[in-house]
């Protein structure tokens, strides 16, 4: 916030602020990845996030070894957010699994403790979006 | 974190009749079902369950209010009759509301009408 007070009066294509190690960035390359995140509430992602989300290490662990059940676990809230944002309308039918997009990192833990890749996404539809995500065997 | 045990997802299943491929990961989240609420609800008081098979039903039960306030389907009427049945012992299904009691910042459709009773 402190950068963008320090460029508020001048136009951002030629407004540069010092980086974390004393470089300079451009004050549009932050604007845009502003500009793509995505927040991550409950009316639009239910329990995504907090079942099947990036520190849902230790839970899933447990869930898989407990229910005998192998369980999936976003590793980028983020991107996983985007690829729901933009498969949403794929589900006014009904919940759908669609395969896992290249460079989407998922992987699915398994009773044993094992990790292995996932095949594809289960997105369900709820609320204001979905009441839950989650990659599959 | 609670989850529904396997013996109480098979019992509820069966019992319910309720449309599961086994694959389900979020059980209670994807067979909740706001037109069966109340058949839920009186199903838990009428039945004497083991205690797991009472959690994952509470838990079914849960989501199937949330989605019924997201349908503008909700009967407080028999929300009220659930809450009756899980106050008269309070603790014993807390571990299943703290999920759904959610931080105050993004929070469930059902967050606020449980932390009038749960915190």
């Amino acid at each position: 916030m402190a950068d963008l007070l320090q460029c508020a009066d001048q136009p951002a294509p030629l407004c540069f602020v010092p980086g974390p190690s004393g470089s300079s960035r451009n004050l549009v390359d932050d604007l845009e990845r502003l500009d793509d995140f995505i927040p991550i509430t409950k009316a639009k992602f239910g329990h995504t996030f907090t079942t099947h989300g990036q520190n849902s290490t230790n839970f899933l662990t447990q869930r898989a070894k407990g229910s005998g059940q192998a369980q999936g676990q976003f590793l980028d809230d983020q991107a996983a957010a985007k690829f729901i944002r933009d498969n949403i309308d794929k589900v006014q039918n009904g919940a759908v699994s669609l395969p896992v997009p290249e460079g989407l990192s998922v992987r699915i833990i398994n009773p044993d403790g094992s990790y292995s890749p996932a095949a594809t996404i289960r997105l369900v539809p709820g609320g204001n979006g979905v009441k839950t995500a989650y990659p599959e065997p | 974190m609670w989850f529904p045990q396997k013996d109480a997802k098979d019992f509820l299943n069966r019992s319910l009749t309720l449309p599961a491929s086994g694959f389900e990961q979020d059980w209670e989240i994807e067979l909740a079902d706001a037109t069966r609420v109340s058949e839920f609800v009186i199903f838990l008081k009428k039945s004497r369950l083991k205690h797991i098979y009472e959690e994952a039903l509470v838990s079914l039960i849960l989501a199937s209010f949330e989605d019924a306030i997201w349908r503008e389907s909700f009967d407080d009427e028999v929300w009220n009759d659930f809450l009756l049945y899980i106050l008269s012992d309070r603790n014993r299904f807390n571990d299943v509301i703290f999920p759904w009691l959610a931080d105050g910042n993004t929070d469930f459709a059902i967050s606020d009408r449980l932390r009038q009773y749960f915190s």
